[in-house]
Order: structure tokens, then C-alpha cells, then sequence
């Protein structure tokens, strides 16, 4: 059954013990933050909800949602322990359900309070620092819509850093290759403001699905319902023209300001590193609907990998530039791009012949993701599971022959957040093929692979049953 | 109140929690927000972490993201 909102997947998440509740009071800062750390570290880590916070009476926190391959699994309605691989599999399937539209429904609970009287985020959201040298309060996981000022069409829904700077104003990042860019960019040039809707608390495909790279005629809404099986539930927002998540728990509308630019920054990124301060847009909020209380807040922590955006941005992040290759060369078998966005990623196939792997890794730096995100790229035969570091690492243990099979691309693009860049948007990139060889490639020596006994799964099986028993 | 970021000194309080057990500030200069209760490496402007200050100039120096865009006519 699809998740129609963040409390249906907290109730879920609860009954497959993949979600714990902290009743105690805790500080805003440094608790939040640590306790979400640590859940997004250890195996199997649950979803934290945080029933009291010092000062901010009965409002609470979810912090890791979809913080483990568990909770990943279980948002796709999967048991929780299956595997990476066929997680990506099953999105990679869904995908091609792709468009079920949504639906319009006319009343939902975040409509039930309605503030437009000078409205105050401080007041209205249990705020709180996520990292220590962030420049504020981020709302890390909400998810902003948008529409073509010019057209009023090309509605998109994706995350953005969002930082809270005053009652009623939000630091926005719009960076150029993301869509409300675009829609910036329109509003820009025609000094109008673009109105915008910032759903905050939604069900976890609306997440997923917003921090998705589809391309930019592609509507998330329609996405969501070919991932979740059936269609989404929208609203209409209070003000403009734009659909929000009925399932919200609250929603934040305004306007980016035209042509204007305020401090923003710093905030912890994906790569574990800090970003730079930079000039910014910048939100003016004119009304919240909410959920009457008790509200929960969702919010994301990021920091050195592994927390939980490397498990929300990391299947979905696979998909797009699979579909992409897979057209051209369907020997592909699977994308493994979940280290930083992609910035390592494993690809593995089939060969079709010698030096195969290295039109496939072309192919997928040629990709709109691969064009700046990728680095560092290993392609491995079919016979590794790329979700599997440990079959990745032998492979190039025994198949990689450096002065064959090691190809550097100096000064190309590169994502703009990489802290190792030399060139701010310029990096090296580094392909290599731990395939084995094939005609007419030389083959390797020794080819001879040692079978894995076939009676080794069930004695998996047996051993299991009687550890259980001794536990 | 000083900004314990840039140290501009029209700093000021906007929020606080229930029985004042805390008070959010803010400064208009470089948009940082504090919460009274952090610790002094973040609410003194002499302990501030020196690698994330900010100076008025690096203030003015700073790169529009994303770029605005000329007016259409
Ligand atoms: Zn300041």
C-alpha cells in the first residue's frame, strides 16, 4: 500500500522496528544532529522521531527517514531486506509506468490552519542548527514547486537548501542546472517574482522523487505515482497556481524576489565538506498552511558519508543515466552511483567485445548526470554485483591491468561542489576497466574462475536457521 | 547585539522558545541566525570559529548564485 503521507510511513517504519521514538526532551542543538548521525551510521538504522524539544512545546522531529537500504526498501513497498541491487532493479521498472498523473483533491489535513497573517517560521517549525558552521536554520529535505512564469506550465518539485534567515524569508539555492533555475531565470528576465510552494513533511516517494534528476519536461508528480503504484494526491495551493502534496504536513508559500541577491551559506553538503558562502535568492513567505499540531518536522541530516542523503540521493540518482545507456547499449546491467552523487560510480555489463567497457563508461559521461558528477569510474563484468564492494574490489584485484586498462581525462567538467577541484567546474576523470578481457583483447592468463560450490546456498540457509536457534 | 559571525552590531533577537528557555538572534548584515543556548563558539564574536568569519568585504565580494540574468526588452 502506497504511503499517503510521512505519518503513514512513520506507523509503517514502526511496525518492522525501522523507526524509534525519543520521548525524553532534547536539545535543539547538538542532540538532533548527533542522534541523526548515529542512526544513519549503524546498520540498519531506523527513522528517529523526536516526541519533545527544548522550547518548542509540542512540535517534534523526524530525522532519517530514509536513512538505511531497510527503510529505502520499505518505501518501495519491498521487503526490508532486500538488496541494493534489486531495489534498483524494481525502481528501474517503475520507472517505465511513467506518467500516472495525479489527482486533485479539494481538502486535505494541512489546510487545516491557515496563516496569513504575518506569518513566522520560527513560530511555526521546530527549527534547529544540522550542522555546526551552517550559516542558520536549513529546511534540508522540503521539497519546492514551481512553474514556468512565462508558460505557467513545466511545474517541477525538487529539494533545494532552504535556509530560514527571518520570520518570513528564505535563502533559496537555485543552482544553474537545476530546474526552478530555469524558472528564475524566466522570472528574471521579465523582473517579476516567481512564486513558489515549499511542502515540508511529505509522504517518502514525494522526497525520493523531488531529489530525482528527471529531465526537465518530465513531471515529478507523474513520477511519484508510477513509483508508488497509483496516483498522487495534490492540493492547490492558496496563492498562484501551483499543486502541493496533500499529504504535507505543512506548506510555506511566497516569492523568490527578482534580481536580488542575499548572503546564504555556509551549509554541509552531500560531500561531507562545507560549501562556500555565496550571494543567493531569497524567499519572501506571505502564507503557511499547516496541519493542526502537533506539527512533525522533517529534515535531513548531511555530513561525512554515510548519512542519510547518500541512501534519499542515491538509487534514484542510479536510474536516470541507466535508462540513458541502457538505450544505446543494452549490455548494461546495473549503475552503482550512490558515492557522493556519483562522483565514484561502478557500472556493470555484459561485454559485447574488446575494450567494450570503455565505450560504456564514455557513454555514461555523456549522460546528463555523467557529464559533471562522475570521476571516478569502474566497470565491471556481469558477474559482480556493483552494489557489492567487496566482488567490485576483486574484480579489479584480479582483472585490472593498469597500462591497459586505466584511462585519465584531464580538464573536464566537474560538479562545482567538489572540494578537490583545482578549477572550481573542472576535474579529471578517471575510468577503469576491471572487465576481463575479450576478443580480440588478449585474455587474461589464467581464465580459469574458481565455481562457487552450488550447494553453498543452502547451507547459507541451514547455517542461518541454526544460528538463530543459538541466539 | 554583535554578530558573532561578521561582527556587524545591529544584531538583534527575533524568536525565543517557551519560558524564554532560549532566544534565537539575527543579523541583517549576513543573514546568520544563532540560538542563545549553542555555546559560546557560536554566540561570542572573539570565539567564533575564524575559518567561517565573515568580513564586510568578503561580504561585497561575494558571487551572485545564480547569476542575474539581463533584462528582456
Ligand atoms: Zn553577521
Amino acid at each position: 500500500m502506497p504511503y499517503r503521507s510521512l505519518r503513514d510511513f512513520i506507523a509503517r517504519l514502526e511496525t518492522e522496528g525501522q523507526a524509534v521514538r525519543i520521548k525524553e526532551t532534547v536539545r535543539p542543538e547538538p542532540d538532533i544532529r548527533a542522534a541523526a548521525c548515529a542512526a544513519a551510521r549503524m546498520p540498519a538504522g531506523p527513522a528517529l522521531l523526536f516526541e519533545r524539544i527544548e522550547g518548542y512545546g509540542d512540535k517534534q522531529v523526524a530525522m532519517n527517514v530514509h536513512g538505511s537500504p531497510q527503510n529505502h526498501a520499505l518505501m518501495l513497498d519491498l521487503p526490508k531486506d532486500t538488496g541494493m541491487k534489486a531495489q534498483f532493479h524494481e525502481l528501474v521498472r517503475r520507472f517505465d509506468c511513467y506518467p500516472v498523473h495525479p489527482v486533485k483533491v479539494s481538502d486535505a489535513p494541512l489546510k487545516e490552519v491557515i496563516v496569513d497573517n504575518k506569518p513566522s517560521l520560527y513560530r511555526e517549525l521546530p527549527l534547529f542548527r544540522v550542522n555546526p558552521w551552517d550559516g542558520g536554520f536549513y529546511l534540508s529535505k522540503a521539497c519546492v514547486i514551481s512553474r514556468d512564469p512565462e508558460t505557467g506550465e513545466n511545474q517541477n518539485v525538487g529539494i533545494y537548501r532552504l535556509q530560514v534567515k527571518d520570520h518570513d524569508r528564505i535563502g533559496i539555492q537555485a543552482a544553474a542546472h537545476h530546474d526552478i533555475a530555469v524558472h528564475l531565470r524566466k522570472a528574471e528576465e521579465l523582473n517579476i517574482p516567481l512564486r513558489v510552494a515549499i511542502a515540508v513533511s511529505n509522504d517518502p516517494v514525494t522526497s525520493l522523487i523531488a531529489s530525482t534528476p528527471l529531465r526537465y519536461l518530465e513531471d515529478e508528480y507523474a513520477m511519484m505515482g508510477a513509483i508508488r503504484g497509483e496516483p498522487t494526491e495534490v492540493i492547490p495551493s492558496e496563492r498562484g497556481n501551483l499543486d502541493v502534496p496533500a499529504g504535507a504536513e505543512l506548506v510555506i508559500e511566497g516569492e523568490i524576489i527578482p534580481r536580488m541577491r542575499f548572503v546564504e551559506g555556509p551549509f554541509a553538503e552531500f560531500t561531507g565538506y562545507y560549501s562556500t558562502c555565496m550571494i543567493q535568492a531569497e524567499i519572501k513567505v506571505d502564507v503557511i498552511t499547516r496541519r493542526r499540531g502537533p506539527i512533525i518536522f522533517e529534515n535531513l541530516y548531511s555530513g561525512v558519508p554515510w548519512t542519510e542523503i547518500d541512501y534519499l540521493q542515491a538509487l534514484n540518482t542510479c536510474v536516470a543515466p541507466f535508462k540513458q545507456m541502457k538505450a544505446d547499449f543494452p549490455e548494461i546491467e546495473a549503475l552503482n552511483a550512490t558515492y557522493c552523487h556519483g562522483y565514484c560510480s561502478i557500472i556493470s555489463t555484459r561485454m559485447r567485445f574488446g575494450g567494450f567497457a570503455k565505450t560504456l563508461a564514455l557513454r555514461y559521461l555523456s549522460t546528463p548526470h555523467g557529464i559533471t558528477y562522475p570521476k571516478f569510474i569502474i566497470v565491471v563484468d556481469d558477474d559482480i554485483d556493483p552494489f557489492d564492494l567487496q566482488q567490485v574490489m576483486w574484480a579489479i584485484a584480479v582483472r585490472f591491468r593498469a597500462e591497459r586498462d586505466l584511462v585519465v581525462i584531464p580538464n573536464a567538467p566537474g560538479s562545482t561542489v567538489d572540494p578537490a577541484h583545482l578549477v572550481r567546474g573542472i576535474t579529471t576523470k578517471v575510468i577503469i576497466d576491471a572487465t576481463k578481457p575479450v576478443f580480440p583483447d588478449i585474455p587474461l592468463a589464467d581464465a580459469s574462475i574458481v565455481d562457487i560450490p552450488p550447494e553453498t546456498v543452502i547451507w547459507a540457509e541451514e547455517i542461518m536457521k541454526r544460528r538463530k536457534v543459538s541466539i | 547585539m554583535i554578530c558573532p559571525r561578521c561582527e556587524y552590531d545591529e544584531a538583534y533577537k527575533v524568536f525565543e522558545g517557551e519560558d524564554t528557555i532560549w532566544e534565537v538572534f539575527r543579523c541583517p548584515r549576513c543573514n546568520f541566525n544563532w540560538r542563545s543556548t549553542e555555546g559560546e563558539e557560536f554566540t561570542s564574536p572573539a570565539k567564533y570559529n575564524t575559518r567561517f568569519k565573515l568580513s564586510e568585504k568578503q561580504i561585497r565580494e561575494m558571487a551572485p548564485k545564480p547569476p542575474i540574468p539581463p533584462l528582456k526588452v
